[in-house]
Parts: structure tokens; sequence; C-alpha cells
């Protein structure tokens, strides 16, 4: 009986897994799109790779004229600070960007960040490995 | 310029309040030769059935309650240090709420096997530990189901403990992934998000002992008069934080101003945002503000409102201030005006006190919203107690779960400004 709990229980977490760490990414995704259409306007490219040890998001933004007060809450925001504690329990709020301070809920699911405003062109750079 | 602190001397910070706790309760027992029966009295806490609302300085005296939340808030700092967690907004609201209801429901024999859980599901997971410590010390909201199947005579003894164990490690094991799950029911505008899904929990393993032909109601074994004795314990806690926030940043009151701009959706870490002695100056505020609001009214500092008082003061480091908790706390009084009720009774103050759950949608709509919310969590909190029969000690959590579900999307379709494309 316990040898069948301990199976059912690592096969619910080995599809938990599966399901969870896509829909982090997606999170994190959301949560900077969110932010972008809400104070800027389109034109955003998105492009998503991922290999067994990491996932990286590039995000472009053309004709952006943000200011550079944004720019650095965009930075302070995704500074990279992944913790075990809040990605755990609170990641399924990391998309609610509508709020100053949940954008560091994506800052607690990446390891690396780069954010570069350039002649207009807004380039957002997040990776999360994986494990 | 705050100084900084390290992880120590914060550990040190918070090892102050079960310290104080602690001497107070065994300076007492001395000077009143109450030594002797003290064991007594703490055996009689631990065997208490410890549902809402069981009294701890009813049950078992006020030397043997401050002797009981000094066991759990150490205990609750052990694993803190151990597992060397980041003390944090998040780990500050959770530890003192762990002290608060360590008065009212939970002792080290009900909350243990809730931790064997988590740490049963850490291993299973293939997690750290650390990760979970936080929830589960939230996760205690349901200690009273272990108490409830040892010692309601449901299932005979020795029986009854063994069954109680293997129900609070499954606790353990489900808390976390149910209560994440449930964060997105009101999109983090409920503080207590544990409060809410122990609420759930709660409903069904109270259904299940009703099953069996098990009485699950809610009690009222509550102290009714003052100890000057915990209102002076207050008073010393809350202004010495005032006092260290001042001794850590003396422009505490400048950075202050960080945290009131703040709506306090979850997550919303003031130590993070604000600095320490921000956040310390606004546990103390908080702190200072219940209590003279309870002793105002004339109400009873007991164990129910020992917690919100403590659990208010927790949860000034992660997402509650002055604006956006009067707010709602008026709106919840002016209900209780209105429904007829007594603003000193014990219930209505600890309703009034724990409405702050609600505090986003005050600190994200504005006032009036924070009002209605308010007035609807009164009439809501007073009513669902029933359903999981006390088992859980959260009941507001569940109640702002239920409130936030459901005037949160109604607010954002309607509110001003707002159209859709």
């Amino acid at each position: 009986m316990q040898a069948f709990l301990c199976l059912l229980l690592r096969l619910s977490e080995r599809v938990t897994r599966m399901i969870n760490e896509p829909n982090k990414i997606a999170m994190i995704l959301s949560g900077i799109v969110s932010v972008l259409l809400e104070r800027g306007h389109g034109n955003i490219d998105v492009s998503i790779k991922r290999d067994d040890k990491s996932t990286t998001i590039i995000i472009i933004q053309r004709q952006a004229t943000y200011t550079d007060t944004f720019i650095e809450w965009l930075k302070k925001g995704l500074k990279p600070r992944r913790k075990g504690v809040v990605e755990e329990y609170y990641w399924r709020l990391a998309d609610m960007n509508f709020e100053s301070d949940n954008l560091n809920l994506v800052g607690a699911l990446i390891d690396e960040s780069e954010v570069q405003l350039k002649d207009n062109v807004l380039r957002i750079k997040v990776a999360r490995y994986i494990g | 310029m705050e100084k900084k602190l390290t992880n120590k001397t914060l550990l040190f910070i918070l090892l102050a309040v079960p310290a104080l706790f602690l001497l107070t309760g065994l300076v007492r027992a001395v000077v009143n030769n109450k030594m002797p029966a003290l064991a007594e009295d703490l055996t009689r806490i631990v065997l208490s059935r410890a549902n809402l609302f069981t009294d701890f300085i009813e049950h078992g005296g006020v030397e043997a309650a401050l002797l009981n939340v000094a066991v759990v808030a150490l205990f609750n700092l052990l694993l803190i240090y151990i597992y060397k967690l980041e003390i944090n907004g998040f780990t500050i609201a959770a530890y003192f709420t762990v002290i608060g209801f360590a008065f009212f429901g939970k002792n080290l024999y009900n909350i243990f096997s809730i931790y064997i859980g988590g740490h049963l599901y850490a291993k299973l997971k293939r997690i750290p530990l650390k990760n979970v410590i936080i929830p589960l010390m939230f996760a205690t909201a349901l200690a009273p189901v272990v108490s409830e199947i040892s010692f309601a005579s449901i299932i005979p003894s020795p029986l009854s403990s063994i069954v109680a164990l293997l129900v609070g490690i499954i606790i353990g094991l489900i808390i976390i992934p149910v209560s994440s799950h449930m964060l997105r029911f009101h999109d983090g505008y409920n503080l207590y998000n544990i409060g809410f899904t122990a609420g759930i929990i709660g409903t069904l393993l109270t259904a299940f002992l009703r099953s069996f032909g098990a009485s699950v109601e809610p009690v009222s074994i509550i102290s009714d008069s003052n100890h000057p004795i915990i209102i002076w314990l207050l008073f010393t806690i809350f202004t010495s934080m005032l006092a260290l926030a001042l001794l850590i940043n003396i422009k505490a009151f400048k950075e202050y101003k960080k945290i009131l701009s703040k709506g306090g959706r979850l997550v919303t870490d003031f130590t993070n945002s604000a600095g320490y002695a921000a956040t310390f100056l606004n546990m103390s505020v908080m702190g200072l503000l219940s209590l003279v609001y309870v002793l105002a009214i004339g109400g009873v500092v007991n164990g129910p409102v020992l917690a919100g008082i403590f659990t208010i003061a927790g949860f000034s480091a992660f997402g509650k201030h002055l604006k956006n908790c009067i707010p709602v706390m008026s709106g919840t009084i002016l209900s209780a005006l209105i429904f007829g009720y007594e603003l000193s009774e014990t219930a209505i103050i600890v309703s009034v006190l724990f409405s702050t759950t609600l505090a986003p949608i005050a600190g994200k709509f504005g006032l009036l919203c924070g009002l209605l919310a308010g007035v609807t969590h009164m009439a809501v909190v007073t009513n669902v107690g029933f359903i999981h029969g006390g088992v859980n000690l959260y009941n507001n959590g569940f109640s702002g779960g239920i409130v936030a579900s459901v005037l949160v999307p109604i607010i954002e379709t309607f509110r001003k400004g707002d159209k859709d494309d």
C-alpha cells in the first residue's frame, strides 16, 4: 500500500513538473509583455529558445519611447534573484504585473536578465536555468 | 542611511519576542507560586481540542500560555536558523502569525505532524525543505484537526493519536500545492491565502468527520478579563520595534512613505522595497494601533485577540499598512454596528482585526472599495465558521478568499475609467 502511494505521488510529481515548467516560462513572458502593453504599445517580437540547461526569452519592442525612470524600474524588477521559497509558492501570480511590486515575482523566477533601450528599440533578454 | 543587518542579527531580533514571553512566564510562575502546577497547565493546553475559539490563556492560565507561545515560536525559529532561511517580509509575517496563534490553537503536539508532512512533500518533489518551511508555518492553521481527532473521542485511544498524526502528515503533504493553486482564486487580494485553503481543506475533513457521526463544532473558551501583564508585554514589544527602527535608520519615517505608497497585494515584501527600519516602524505603528483600538472599545486582550494583533504586526512586513487597513477595518466596524453586534465582543474584535486580510483591495481600488470589502467580510466571516467546524484557525482568511474572489472581478469590471476596447 505504502509503495503504491509512493509510486502514485512520484508519478503525479513528474506530471506536475512537466506541466509547471512551461507554465512558469509562460508566466515570465506574460508578466513582462503585459507591462509593455500597458505602458507602451504593440510592435513586440518574442523569441523563446529552450535546451536541456535553460530557457531564454528575448523580447524586442520597436518604436519604444520609454523614460529612463521606467527602464531603471524594469531593470530593478527583472533583477534575477531566484528564490526557492517565492518560486515554489507564489509563481502563479507572476503574470499579474499591474502593480510595480509584482514584477519582482518575475525576477524571482529568472537567473539572468538584460534590459537595453537603444535607438528606440527595447531589448529584454531573460534566462531561466532548468533544475 | 540604513545600517546593514545580517541574518544573524535579524534572528536575534526575532528571538527577543519568545525570550521575553519565556522569561515573563517563568518569573510570574515563581512569583505567583504556580511553578508546581505549570506542567499540568501546559499539559491541559496540549491535550485541548484547540478548535475555534480555545483561548489558551483561559484554558491553561497566563503563565502556561506564555510558555506555550515561547516553545512554539522557538521551534519555528530553530527551523529558520537550521535551514538558513532569509528573514524577509514573508518570514516575518509567518513567524508573527505563528506566535499569535500559539495563544489560541497551536501547540507543539498539533503542529509537528504537519511539518513532517511538509518534509515528505519536499522529499517527494526533490526540492529543499527550506523552500516550503514558511508556507508550512502558515499551514499549521489546520493544527486543530490533529487535536480534534486525538482528543475528541471520535476514535478510541491510542489509535486516535496515530490517525491524527497521519492526518497531520497528509495536511502537510497536500497543503502547499493546493494553496499555491488557490492564489488564482483571489489573485493575491486575500493576504491569508493559506487561511482560505485551510478553510476548504478543513471543510472537507469536517465533512468526513461528521459523516462518521462526530460532532465538530466551534467552541467558546475565552478569557473575559484583561491581564495587565499581557498588555504591557505588547506595549513593550511594539515600542521596542519603534526604537529599533530608529536605531537602524534615523530617517526611517522618510522610508515609511514608500510603504504607504504600496497597494499591498501578494507579494509585497516591505523589507525589500523599503528596508528593515521602515518595516519595523510599520509593524510598530500597526501593532500599537490594533492594541489601542481593542482597549479603546473596552475589549479584552485574550488569546484570539492576541492572534489578531500579532498577525497584523507580522503582515505589516508583507502588505499591510495604515492606508490600506483602516478603510477595511472601518467597513467591518460599520457593518458590525449596522448588524447590531457588540464591538467589544471577542468574535467581533477578531473579525475587525483579521479583516485586514483584504487590505490589498483598499490599497489597489481605494477607500470606498475597502469599506465595501470590510462590510462584506463581516457578513461572511460570522457565517462560515460552522462549515469547517472551527478546525481552521484562519477563519477570516477563508472568508477573505470568498469575499475577494467575488468583489475583485466586480470592482475591476465596473471601476471608473476602465473600458473594453
